[in-house]
């Protein structure tokens, strides 16, 4: 029984999804995966059938919370200690896990995130600005300091695979990030890289990248105060 | 504004922003936290506009309402128009989710029930 997943949320990525996950059987066999196909529209199903991948279909879209949360739910049910969260567009390198999970060891962590700006400077572009609003918000909140609040490179403990797989509100965004912190959780950072990604459409469009700062903003600024 | 529908709006407002507060405490795995949004945003508005009605009086009388109570009817009326509109939206979506996975488990069921018959 290996102790680590890897949780693949995929939302029509049959451009990328065999890269990945071939790259992950042949070269890190160390590591378990689960694909969660999220309703996809194309051809990421079939792919995941053919090239014989563990795989969760999901009959209907429910987005990449309620995908996700379906992986912490198989997950917990096999028992794993540690839960990835881990991008399907190729974006996300499978090489610092070890990094991550021996910080998430050694310091009995929470939450490991997986950071482009750990040590590295953040660059002052429109594209960031978002990331440092999303970080802002939640030292203000919390008073304490997360460099990369929106990487979706994220490495969870048994605790937080159950807390997420089971409650409601307990999103892989930010915003729970900072609910946690304030509650107690221990967050920490690791220096990572990414990648552009290659093919496909990320689930955050330009179009719902408002959208989604404006959530962030109001749930990490004015929604937390109310929630226990 | 008459002092006596202004201590109404304060009192309501106050009201709202409890009760809102308390589903969302105590209604803790009931209330997704997307769609509490707009009724606290709903709710601080309101106690916004009841202390200092002056803001809706000046944009009422700019607008040319009679009244600037209506121009509040008025906005209110329209923001749930809105709301009703998004949640019949939702409600579409859920329903077409909704036959997608019944009707996905009977087939399943059916293909189970024929292999146990061979």
């Amino acid at each position: 029984m290996k102790k680590i997943l890897l949780i693949i949320p995929a939302y029509n990525e049959a451009g990328n999804i065999a890269k990945v996950i071939d790259n992950l059987i042949t070269n890190y066999p160390q590591y378990d995966y689960v694909v969660v196909n999220d309703g996809s529209k194309d051809r990421t199903a079939y792919i995941c059938k053919d090239n014989g991948y563990n795989f969760i279909d999901l009959p209907v879209n429910l987005g990449l919370s309620g995908a996700f949360q379906a992986g912490l739910k198989y997950a917990y049910a096999k028992g794993y200690s540690y839960a990835v969260q881990f991008d399907g567009d190729g974006q996300h390198l499978p090489e610092y896990i070890s990094s991550m999970t021996k910080i998430a060891e050694d310091g009995e962590h929470d939450i490991v995130i997986g950071s482009r700006f750990f040590k590295a400077q953040k660059p002052f572009t429109v594209r960031m600005l978002g990331s440092f609003l999303i970080s802002f918000s939640i030292r203000l909140t919390t008073g304490r300091i997360i460099k990369d609040p929106t990487s979706g490179l994220r490495m969870f403990n048994r605790k937080m695979i159950e807390l997420f797989a089971f409650n409601l509100n307990y999103d892989p965004e930010p915003d729970t990030i900072s609910h946690l912190l304030r509650r107690g959780a221990t967050v920490a950072e690791v220096q990572v890289q990414m990648q552009e990604r290659t093919a496909g459409e990320s689930y955050l469009t330009t179009y719902k990248s408002a959208m989604y700062m404006i959530r962030m903003g109001l749930s990490i600024l004015l929604i937390q105060w109310f929630r226990n | 504004m008459n002092i006596f529908i202004q201590c109404i709006l304060i009192i309501g407002s106050l009201i709202s922003i409890i009760f809102v507060v308390l589903c969302i405490r105590w209604g803790r795995g009931r209330f997704r936290i997307d769609d509490t949004v707009s009724w606290i945003l709903m709710a601080f508005s309101l106690l916004v506009i009841s202390l200092f009605p002056n803001i809706v009086i000046s944009l009422a009388y700019f607008l040319g309402f009679e009244s600037p109570i209506n121009f509040v009817f008025l906005f209110i009326i329209f923001l749930l128009l809105q709301k009703v509109f998004c949640l019949s939206l939702q409600i579409s979506q859920l329903e077409y989710k909704v036959s997608t996975l019944v009707q996905k488990i009977a087939i399943e069921e059916h293909e189970r029930k024929t292999q146990e018959v061979e």
